[in-house]
């Protein structure tokens, strides 16, 4: 099940606050809660659903044991088991095609390569429970003693299939004593809605734009001019924010309205000024895990040069695998390896890029991370070249067309309204009006009114945008 | 508690009360109201309920067949799309539109004649082959081409609140399609004379060439011209794309529906008649008549969402009555045979008040049926011919009855039977093979084809 279907939205989310609302015991709430989130996982084959109760349970017994052998050189031998078990598992599931196909490539063996289903939401619950072994033997969480509690962290449908990747001790308070504030319940009310509405009508509304230029036929793909490549990149830059933070919006706001606290995982990362800035915005819960649990254990940047540029590399290698089991996910990640080194190494850093007027920083990290979505969008190699080449005008089909003229101007002010979105002019005109209300009575009113309506008509737009789009699947559900 | 801690709690209590209430009724709705089965709009029949099975529960087929289900038949789906596609119209400059992209393969279109393995002599007898030629004009015709760039909705373009669909031509099912046309000769060919008429769509008529082929649409003129040179040379290719573009002043092709109007098969029908040497009958000589009047919105109203550009421009559905019918809408003048089997008789310029609005162009001929017949009663010479066809085929088919006695049609989409044994079977002496250039050159219709012309 995903969060943009009308099912989910009109039946099964009010059947779960309805139980939160109508449960009073802790235990109760969090039962009904695992309830929900086991069918919630199941909604894609409860086969899946046997691989998540088995590593819940690896990484259950293997913090106990951690735990239970603090100090000792045991501890050490469980924690390298469970987390090497949980990576195992991943590895398998997520890259043995992969490997495979690269060795058949290489060798002519093997003659079959097995076709491995991607349980969903793997890549984000194996590196919750990783997290939670890590914190567990870092002793900065007490290891869980209860199973099922434990399952109900891994699995909570809030955020299992498609992050964020929310950290044990973040949640742990929540889930053994939670409270839902009126506060926070209309905090979360608005913060869903306006998830919901940005991936059903804005992220989507981006995906038959740039879908319609960045098709996956070679031949269709080299017909595309220069402007259409450029439009089918942006429309994706714009697509892949909207699509991904409107998940963690949707997360963080049903957490809200059912007494759970998760982090931001996004800050308005098209607006950073250097590539360093970009990746303290995007993708928060993921980066810091790489920083948490990977780069600083390897030394992090107290090193030598030649170390650091080891773990830099390493790290961004990893991210890239961790996004998808091929080629281009792992381009993708040394890219953005390779532009912090530069960054952080040729420029100067942060005060060495001051140098650089904001305007020009601005643009060039957009025009870099816009060019990084070409190279996430394919995963055919061949494809990936052809897009290249016609980002540059190298297919030898012009530099524009009127179907893609066209196309612009049919979308232009649909296009405002996408640029303003990934922008904070939004959030700062709500706390214009919250100011402003706090102040005049009028302004209060207006803020009222607003405060009721707004959940309402953005319900009704994506119920609209909804309908009819029977599979709606979300960009990171490969992950 | 001050006054205005009062205010924001009571707030919050509304805010979430509004939010509750949406979903209720939302949701409410989802459980109680009764689902659609079909989409008159889409023209299909709607998702249905999965059925549980413990294979589809463990791979996950049912739940994902519940949700495509509770979306698909969800009770207010069309009122909320149509409330969608009216926000959509919003979200630019749409006075001229391209809806579904332009993302289509085609492939160069040979020139005739050009290609290194063209047979020299094949080629010069292939141009020689009696070609279809407009009925002379005295004077030029006024020029109906769109010159603007419009607007696009899917693969089809809007423009001036019309619809046009764009072409690729495919080499391949080309090939197919001329192998099959001269596999039909080698098999007919010395009981009968066959022709083969390819009709264009819309936008190649009647759009400016540079404002197609920006769209990323190939050339179907040239298109025609390649199967043609190609064909064997005893069938006789009835050329009518020239004459349409000359004519595309006049309301040839619907605005909002991909097939063309009586009126342009009328003249197809001119140009076939200057092929068999008649003199073909002049409108004043026939009874029309009108449907819809400014109520119909075809197709490419439905494919495009119900553009509001389109629904501001309905179609009226013209047609003229054989001379050889009674225009009394009792009078059933011929015979069809429907899909499922059931045989029965039919008028050939048939009212549709009864049906969808969206089906008026089902008016001629029966629409689309495996097998079709009608006998003109003012013919006693035993003439016959063959319509083979698609959905094109039926507003040109009325222009012909007057012209034999009998009039046989089948929708290669739909009928089982071979060229050759139906001409066996029905004697006829003329057999056209109309295909929209589409069909011909698609790749959707080349198992067809290939079944047909077995």
């Amino acid at each position: 099940m995903v969060f943009s279907s009308m099912l989910f939205v009109f039946l099964f989310l009010p059947a779960n606050l309805l139980s939160q609302l109508l449960l009073k015991s802790p235990k109760a709430k969090n039962i009904a809660m695992v309830t929900f989130s086991l069918i919630f996982y199941s909604w894609a084959g409860p086969r899946y659903l046997l691989l998540l109760l088995g590593m819940v349970m690896i990484c259950w017994l293997g913090a106990i044991f951690i735990q239970m052998w603090e100090g000792s050189w045991v501890q050490k031998l469980c924690l390298g088991m469970t987390v090497g078990l949980c990576l195992l598992i991943l590895g398998i599931f997520k890259y043995t095609g992969f490997i495979l196909g690269n060795v058949q490539h290489l060798f002519g063996v093997p003659k079959v390569i097995p076709e491995i289903v991607l349980p969903i939401g793997i890549s984000f619950y194996t590196f919750q429970l990783i997290s939670y072994v890590v914190d567990v033997y870092r002793g900065e969480v007490q290891a869980q003693s209860r199973y099922w509690l434990l399952l109900l962290y891994a699995s909570l449908f809030h955020q299992c299939i498609a992050g964020p990747i929310v950290r044990y001790k973040d949640v742990n308070d929540d889930i053994i004593r939670r409270r839902t504030k009126p506060k926070e319940v209309s905090a979360g009310i608005s913060r869903f809605t306006v998830g919901l509405a940005k991936k059903a009508v804005l992220a989507n509304g981006c995906a038959v734009i740039a879908d319609q230029l960045l098709v996956f036929d070679g031949e269709a793909l080299a017909a595309v001019p220069a402007m259409g490549m450029l439009l089918g990149a942006f429309a994706f830059t714009l697509q892949i924010y909207l699509d991904f933070s409107a998940y963690s919006d949707m997360a963080i706001g049903m957490g809200l309205m059912c007494g759970f606290h998760y982090r931001e995982n996004f800050d308005y990362p098209y607006i950073s000024g250097s590539i360093t800035e970009f990746w303290r915005r995007w993708h928060i819960s993921l980066s810091t895990f790489f920083r948490d649990y990977v780069y600083i254990p390897l030394g992090g940047s107290r090193c030598s040069f030649g170390r650091q540029v080891l773990n830099l590399l390493v790290v961004w290698f990893l991210t890239g695998m961790w996004h998808g089991a091929s080629w281009n996910f792992i381009l993708w990640g040394l890219y953005f390896g390779v532009l912090l080194g530069i960054e952080r190494y040729v420029l100067g850093g942060k005060e060495g890029l001051k140098r650089i007027p904001a305007p020009a920083r601005h643009i060039g990290v957009l025009a870099l991370v816009t060019f990084s979505w070409i190279i996430f969008k394919f995963t055919d190699m061949a494809l990936l070249g052809t897009a290249v080449k016609g980002l540059f005008g190298l297919n030898g089909n012009g530099f524009s067309s009127a179907s893609v003229s066209l196309l612009f101007k049919n979308n232009l002010f649909f296009l405002i309204l996408c640029v303003i979105a990934v922008t904070p002019l939004g959030k700062l005109a709500r706390q214009v009006l919250k100011n402003l209300s706090e102040k005049k009575e009028i302004f209060y009113m207006i803020n009222g009114v607003w405060e009721i309506v707004h959940p309402v008509v953005l319900l009704l737009a994506s119920a609209m945008a909804l309908v009819g789009d029977s599979y709606n699947p979300f960009l990171y559900f490969q992950f | 508690m001050n006054d205005r801690e009062n205010q924001n709690a009571l707030l919050r209590l509304m805010k979430a009360a509004a939010f509750a209430l949406t979903l209720l009724v939302l949701g409410g709705a989802g459980l109680i109201l009764p689902r659609p089965s079909q989409s008159v709009v889409e023209r299909r029949e709607l998702t249905a309920f999965p059925e549980f099975t413990l294979a589809s529960l463990w791979d996950g087929s049912f739940f994902s067949g519940v949700d495509t289900w509770y979306a698909d038949t969800y009770p207010m789906r069309e009122s909320l799309i149509a409330a969608q596609q009216s926000l959509e119209n919003n979200y630019g400059l749409r006075s001229t539109q391209l809806v579904g992209g332009s993302g289509m393969t085609v492939d160069a279109i040979p020139i005739p004649g050009d290609d290194a393995g063209a047979d020299p002599n094949a080629s010069a007898e292939a141009n020689a082959a009696p070609t279809a030629t407009a009925v002379p004009t005295p004077t030029p015709l006024p020029d109906g081409t769109v010159h603007e760039i419009g607007e696009f909705s899917g693969s089809i373009y809007i423009t001036n609140n019309c619809a046009y669909g764009m072409y690729g031509f495919s080499q391949s099912s080309a090939d197919q399609y001329i192998e099959t046309m001269n596999q039909i000769y080698k098999n007919v060919g010395d009981k009968v004379h066959l022709y083969v008429m390819n009709v264009p769509i819309s936008a190649s008529v009647m759009l400016d060439e540079t404002v197609w082929a920006d769209m990323g649409s190939s050339d179907e003129g040239a298109a025609i011209e390649y199967i043609c040179s190609k064909l064997d040379p005893g069938i006789t290719p009835i050329k009518v794309y020239d004459t349409l573009r000359e004519h595309n002043a006049e309301y040839i092709y619907f605005h909002t529906d991909h097939h063309w109007t009586a009126l342009g098969s009328y003249y197809a029908y001119r140009v076939f008649a200057g092929l068999k040497g008649w003199t073909p009958h002049e409108l004043s000589e026939f009874q029309s008549t009108s449907f819809g009047d400014n109520a119909f919105l075809g197709s490419y109203y439905s494919a495009s969402n119900k553009s509001a550009q389109l629904a501001a421009n309905p179609d009226t559905v013209y047609a003229w009555y054989p001379l050889c019918v009674s225009t009394d809408p009792n009078v059933r003048d011929m015979y069809m045979v429907q899909r499922d089997g059931q045989g029965f008789d039919w008028r050939i310029i048939n009212d549709m008040f009864d049906y969808d609005s969206s089906s008026w162009y089902c008016v001629f001929s029966g629409a689309d049926q495996p097998f079709a017949s009608m006998h003109n009663p003012n013919l006693h010479d035993g003439s016959a011919v063959m319509v083979v066809k698609d959905s094109y085929g039926n507003a040109f088919i009325p222009w012909l009855v007057d012209n034999y006695e009998y009039t046989y049609w089948v929708d290669f989409r739909y009928c089982d039977n071979t060229v050759s044994q139906m001409v066996q079977d029905y004697g006829v002496q003329d057999v056209i093979f109309e295909s929209a250039t589409f069909n011909a050159t698609g790749g959707l219709c080349n198992e067809l084809f290939l079944d047909i012309g077995s």
